[in-house]
């Protein structure tokens, strides 16, 4: 009990401690960062509309839009999978998990083979006489990276769910009545809003803080706050500021999951009320 | 190609494909194609396209044999084996403790182990490696392992706890009441009855480090590089084949890995349901 409890205080807490401290000392070339609790760091980041745009913005819309996404297609994978006969899940629910088992460079370096100019979405786009369209290397093919790379964590947790909802239920929203949509939005839906939950956080917040799919998928054109501060410390030698890049990030990404818990704790308790 | 094929045999009972059963469908081959892709372009006999020209299982050998990549493999089953060992080992005692603690202190407890999941785990590295780079001016591959143990100790600590909720307290008391010592009572009445959720943990534990890239990005000696690190190093420049073919024996990998948390524990690990 004492020697994991320190081993977390030691090695997680005063790292952290360690980098907000970081992030307040000033910075100059050739030496160590010296403490002095300066905010220089984030004024300048939070000012800079440079910042506030290339990289601040990216960084919300695409972790965002493509958690959306991957919820959306997600969806709709872990609903077929659950409505499966159970002997019948097994295949399915396993190659989405060798999917998410599988590094995730490795997962990259396929949907860039894929959509590399010249490679197989490229032939297929041209063949069907559409206009040419640039993937790699733009906000495009990030989004695709981000959306691709997030889909397992979404579905998993949706099969659980999905699958444990009682089928007597919906078929008691269909004798009174309710079609098909209508029982999926009044019965199915609102029961799964727990794997809904589940699934979106981890996408959240693993792509808020995407480095790997930038990196390789953006070619240094898209920046996102993940790779900024990686690019600042490694490369510039700038650790201050990569550590307030750090901090930022990491209280961005835990205030907008706690307002998307918050919006989705009072529209589930209104609607069991209006229920 | 063959995740379309695999969707729809799956519904033979069905004559006419559904809507879902072809949005679904689409969702499968999105999930899966970086893996077939990279498997494609493995077996391509020139250049890097996917579909293949002219097969070959040329790169395949020569993956096997050279030795910078054989290398790396080890060492990220290394690590990611100690790592999961170790955040296993520590999460055991958390677990047992935060069942018997005051619900004041088990909430300080859950929120100590389970921090590392608030923040994003490129954060976490950069933390942990500034610390590192000012009090040894080195990193190496037990700070390496460190971070792995940090950032994959909230699966264990989960997976256990879970199993621990169900545990009656009086098969303990018993043990004790006959004299048996404390640690008679843990190996011979606690460890079998919370086996499942030690096993599933370990293997969560082994598998975020096995797919980690982040930690390691920062945390990578230059001469022990794991092998995502690798392949992202040559990704940045160009593409080759035998890239490809390294990738391709880390998914079979990955694939024999599901494989046995399927025979040993099954995949509802995965998706949440108790069975």
């Amino acid at each position: 009990m004492f020697v994991p409890f320190v081993f977390v205080i030691l090695f997680f807490f005063v790292p952290m401690a360690w980098l907000v401290a970081t992030s307040m000392s000033t910075h100059e070339v050739g030496s160590p960062p010296v403490f002095t609790g300066t905010l220089e760091h984030y004024a300048r980041f939070w000012t800079d509309p440079f910042y506030l745009e290339t990289a601040l913005w990216t960084t919300v819309k695409l972790s965002v839009v493509s958690t959306v996404l991957a919820l959306i297609i997600g969806y709709v994978l872990a609903y077929y999978i659950a409505e499966l006969p159970a002997h019948r899940r097994g295949l399915l629910t396993s190659m989405v998990v060798v999917s998410l088992s599988v590094n995730i460079v490795i997962r990259i370096f396929g949907l860039n083979v894929l959509l590399m100019s010249g490679g197989a979405v490229d032939s297929a786009l041209t063949f069907l006489g559409m206009p040419k369209v640039r993937i790699m290397y733009t906000e495009l093919g990030v989004l695709i990276g981000l959306v691709q790379i997030a889909i397992p964590y979404v579905v998993l947790p949706l099969i659980g769910v999905l699958a444990a909802v009682d089928p007597a239920l919906k078929e008691a929203a269909e004798s009174v009545g309710a079609n098909k949509y209508k029982t999926f939005w009044a019965v199915t839906f609102p029961l799964s809003l727990p794997g809904v939950v589940a699934g979106t956080l981890i996408a959240f917040t693993l792509n808020a803080a995407a480095f790997a799919i930038p990196s390789l998928m953006g070619g240094g054109r898209v920046k996102m706050m993940g790779m900024m501060a990686y690019v600042q410390a490694t490369v510039q030698g700038n650790f201050p500021f990569a550590a307030a890049v750090g901090i930022s990030l990491t209280l961005l990404s835990i205030v907008i999951t706690a307002i998307y818990l918050f919006v989705i704790n009072r529209t589930f308790r209104t609607a069991r009320k209006a229920a | 190609m063959t995740a379309t094929t695999a969707v729809s045999s799956g519904k033979a009972r069905w004559p006419v494909p559904t809507g879902l059963g072809i949005a679904a469908s689409c969702a499968f081959a999105f999930v899966v194609a970086p893996l077939i892709v990279v498997a494609g372009a493995a077996l391509n006999a020139e250049a890097m396209f996917f579909p293949p020209r002219q097969l070959t299982l040329r790169w395949m050998m020569a993956a096997l044999t050279e030795g910078s990549f054989v290398n790396g493999a080890l060492i990220s089953f290394v690590v990611a084996v100690v790592a999961a060992a170790f955040s296993t080992l520590f999460a055991l005692p958390v677990a047992l403790q935060l069942r018997k603690a005051p619900p004041a202190v088990a909430r300080i407890l859950t929120l100590s182990f389970m921090g590392p999941l608030l923040v994003p785990s490129i954060i976490f590295a950069l933390a942990l490696y500034s610390v590192m780079i000012y009090a040894f001016g080195v990193t190496n591959l037990s700070i390496l392992m460190i971070g792995h143990v940090i950032i994959t100790m909230p699966y264990p600590v989960r997976t256990i706890t879970a199993v621990t909720e169900h545990l009656d307290p009086a098969l303990e008391d018993a043990a004790g009441s006959v004299g048996a010592s404390p640690w008679r009572t843990f190996v011979s009445v606690t460890l079998p009855l919370i086996k499942p959720g030690v096993i599933a943990g370990f293997l969560f534990a082994f598998i975020t480090s096995w797919n980690d890239f982040s930690i390691s990005v920062f945390l990578t000696p230059r001469e022990l590089q794991p092998l995502p690190i690798k392949i992202y190093e040559y990704l940045l420049y160009q593409y080759r084949p035998i890239i490809a073919a390294v990738s391709t024996w880390s998914v079979i990998g990955s694939a024999i890995i599901v494989l046995i948390i399927d025979r040993l524990v099954g995949l509802n690990v995965f998706t949440g349901r108790r069975s």
